[in-house]
């Protein structure tokens, strides 16, 4: 094998990303599991990209209107995100509030800054901080589940809390919009190629290796 | 040749592929990211931990998960009530992701190890349509969210009891245990580990099938 043959792709081959046997390019589907068969991910950044806009575009009405109402003797209550975190931060229940913050807040918009960053570094053709890129890579697609706790919880209480005239609580139009978010967030790092981030280093050595 | 080759899934960097003891596994020189593991019994381990789950969803969705008691009202919830109320409240949406992630998928993942891993391990057999589930197993996987309703449930409990007396039902002990055979399970369950043996099962088919013949 030559030196300056270091990855599956310029070897002419494919990794099967669902059985992970390594195929001749020009084969269409897999030889073991039947998977298609491709280089790189097809269009990956443009598909993160558009997730991650309908993302953001959720994330609005998520954070604007109340994730649920609760009902109690007659009177209604509603609740937003951002207000129930600090509701329940003012009742001491710290334990869940902090659980609420980071689920619907910090791991969201965090999750859509990185893998927006990550586009953005490859359209940027920026070579640097591959380790650091895969790192903050792992962690989204990691910790990406985790934001569903929100709409766990409000599915607990509303499943739980049906006591007549006493206590009801109710879903609101915001828990549907960040269940969305959830999604199309963990959809876009789906969406994702690693592997772009180092193909970009290989371009610059072949292009080295021609010139020496 | 292709053979003795392997790639990483995350850098594309082409390697000889790995041969691991048991409790080994082998990481990308270049991104560090795990290529193999071998566990110490595998898919053994990943087929009993699914059986002794499959026993264990049935009692969480059957008994009370959490009963609820105020001025002499009472409510009780199990499992796939958290989905179904949804749906009686008119959120379609909510009520199919939540009956996705937390039934469909892991009822799905587990009817799927148990089928194609009891013939392969018990009778050398590998059952039809083996690659197409396997293929969509390791797909789904990442969907079943169990272990994330576990937290929630016991993020809400901590709030829940200061607004009214909560009794833990048989249902929620039934599945913190699932929701710890579903990881054991899925932590034994290597995708590499996964196809090469079921390529050493049709081998093993195959050679039957000609010594028959003869």
């Amino acid at each position: 094998m030559p030196p300056t043959i270091k990855t599956a792709a310029q070897a002419n081959l494919a990794l099967c990303l669902s059985c992970q046997k390594l195929n001749p390019v020009k084969w269409s589907k897999c030889s073991r599991c039947g998977e298609v068969l491709h280089t790189r991910k097809i269009n990956s950044v443009q598909k993160t990209l558009a997730w991650l806009i309908t993302a953001v575009i959720f994330y609005i009405p998520a954070n604007l209107y109340p994730v649920m109402s609760t009902s109690t003797l007659g009177r209604t209550a509603y609740n937003t995100i951002v207000g129930g975190v600090v509701e329940l931060w003012n009742q001491q229940a710290y334990f869940i509030s902090v659980v609420i913050f980071f689920a619907s807040i910090v791991i969201p918009i965090g999750k859509i800054l990185v893998l927006m960053w990550l586009c953005l570094s490859l359209k940027l053709r920026i070579k640097g901080r591959k380790q650091e890129r895969m790192v903050l890579y792992r962690i989204t697609l990691w910790f990406g589940r985790w934001s569903m706790i929100d709409v766990f919880v409000v599915a607990i209480l509303v499943s739980l809390m049906q006591l007549g005239g006493i206590l009801k609580i109710e879903p609101g139009i915001a828990i549907v919009a960040f269940a969305v978010v959830v999604v199309t967030t963990m959809l876009a790092a789906e969406a994702f190629d690693p592997r772009l981030i180092w193909d970009q280093e290989e371009s610059k050595e072949n292009h080295a290796n021609t010139h020496h | 040749m292709i053979e003795h080759l392997s790639a990483c899934e995350q850098c594309d960097l082409l390697l000889e592929a790995p041969i691991l003891n048991h409790s080994e596994s082998a990481h990308c020189p270049r991104c560090g990211h795990i290529i193999c593991q071998r566990p110490k019994y595998s898919l053994q381990f990943t087929l009993s931990f699914s059986i002794a789950c499959i026993i264990l969803f049935f009692v969480a969705n059957f008994f009370p998960m959490l009963s609820v008691e105020k001025a002499g009202l009472y409510n009780e919830m199990s499992l796939y009530q958290a989905a179904w109320q949804f749906l009686e409240l008119g959120e379609p949406f909510l009520f199919f992701l939540i009956f996705f992630v937390l039934l469909l998928c892991p009822s799905a993942l587990l009817l799927a190890l148990v089928y194609m891993l009891l013939p392969m391990i018990f009778m050398r057999r590998v059952m039809p349509y083996t690659s197409a589930i396997g293929r969509w197993v390791f797909y789904i996987k990442h969907w079943s969210m169990i272990d994330v309703y576990l937290i929630a449930a016991l993020a809400s409990l901590t709030k829940l009891t200061s607004v009214a007396n909560i009794d833990l039902g048989i249902g929620l002990w039934a599945y913190i245990v699932f929701t710890v055979c579903l990881a054991s399970a899925l932590a034994n369950l290597d995708k590499i580990r996964f196809w090469r043996y079921l390529d050493k099962i049709k081998c093993h088919q195959l050679l039957r099938q000609q010594l028959k013949q003869i």
